[in-house]
């Protein structure tokens, strides 16, 4: 008797907690989502070697587009691989420029400012700054 | 003759001679035998009428029983195990810290959820073979026993830390709502298993 209400209680509790855990991650079709993120994020910090490669040959100064030169022929993606539209860069002065991608899930919400290099949760972008030395 | 065969020889004798159970327990313990082997050894025969003592089928150790028994025992504790994990980071996300900053998402979870998916199936299964051949007297194996045995030691050492830990915790100023119910989650899980094999060990 004992033992087949523990048997009908560990089932119970695992169909509860998975089902709460599926419910709670969203699913395989969320996990793919944030699978996809993860690429981007990637993509958008690698991005900041070409930045810094583009303003060290202009002079240390930041680009006004991201593009390989033959000096900066880095092997890079410059758009999204799974729905081709290109990141955008853009300066925002005194040496900080951000990175942006359309991301699929909504990024870690941070009380106050998004640290350097972190998603920010609004625009989807990833703020960087260029310090030339 | 060892002593166990003494006794359950003697056991025998005393039966074919007409003595009852009673009778034969009182001269054993008076003799200085130990109530669980008085038990045995009394259990070891069947009386019937007009046949000598019928020996009743004894205990015994398979290597079918070792695999059978092995892949219940962890089966159950991968299910128990990934309960307690996947339960931890449910707990974190459904009641609120506001020491922690960070939170934990659903990065946890993913593996416990996927290992209940095909070991709780496993266990049940198991379960259910082993009570299906298992004979009429539920089984007289000395495995699933020792399995018993070591589950229940198991489940009652994680009792006991999980009391010493809530203490540790209450003392240490560290007792959240989300410590209290973490700690309960645990002890349910160890109740259970309590539960699951209990009766195992007192056949």
């Amino acid at each position: 008797m004992t033992r087949t209400l523990s048997i009908w209680a560990i089932l119970a509790l695992t169909v509860l907690a998975v089902l709460l855990g599926l419910y709670q991650s969203g699913g395989p079709l969320e996990a793919r989502k944030a699978k996809r993120d993860s690429v981007r994020e990637s993509d958008l910090r690698s991005l900041t070697t070409l930045v810094e490669c583009q303003a060290r040959e202009g002079g240390k100064r930041l680009p006004e587009a991201l593009e390989t030169t033959s000096n900066c022929d880095v092997r890079l993606r410059l758009e999204d691989p799974f729905t081709n539209e290109p990141y955008v860069y853009t300066r925002q002065g005194d040496g900080l420029y951000r990175l942006c991608a359309k991301f699929e899930t909504k990024a870690d919400h941070w009380d106050g400012t998004v640290p350097f290099g972190m998603r920010d949760p609004e625009t989807g972008c990833l703020t960087y700054e260029y310090t030339p030395d | 003759m060892r002593p166990a065969e003494r006794l359950t020889e003697f056991v025998r004798e005393a039966l074919s001679k007409g003595q009852s159970r009673d009778q034969i327990a009182d001269a054993l313990g008076e003799a200085g035998w130990g109530h669980p082997m008085i038990r045995d050894a009394l259990a070891s025969w069947q009386q019937s009428p007009g046949l000598p003592p019928v020996p009743r089928a004894a205990r015994y150790v398979s290597a079918r029983e070792a695999l059978v028994h092995g892949l219940l025992f962890l089966s159950l504790g991968t299910v128990i195990c990934n309960l307690v994990s996947l339960g931890m980071t449910l707990i974190d996300n459904l009641i609120a810290d506001p020491l922690d900053v960070y939170g934990y998402g659903y990065y946890g979870m993913t593996w416990p959820i996927a290992s209940l998916i095909v070991f709780l199936p496993a266990f049940l299964f198991m379960n259910r073979y082993i009570n299906r051949t298992a004979g009429p007297d539920g089984g007289r194996s000395l495995v699933r026993r020792w399995f018993a045995a070591i589950t229940l030691l198991l489940a009652l050492m994680t009792l006991l830390g999980d009391a010493v830990y809530t203490i540790y915790a209450l003392l240490n100023g560290d007792l959240t709502l989300r410590f209290v119910v973490k700690a309960l989650w645990v002890g349910l899980l160890a109740v259970l298993v309590l539960g699951y094999y209990r009766d195992e060990v007192n056949d």
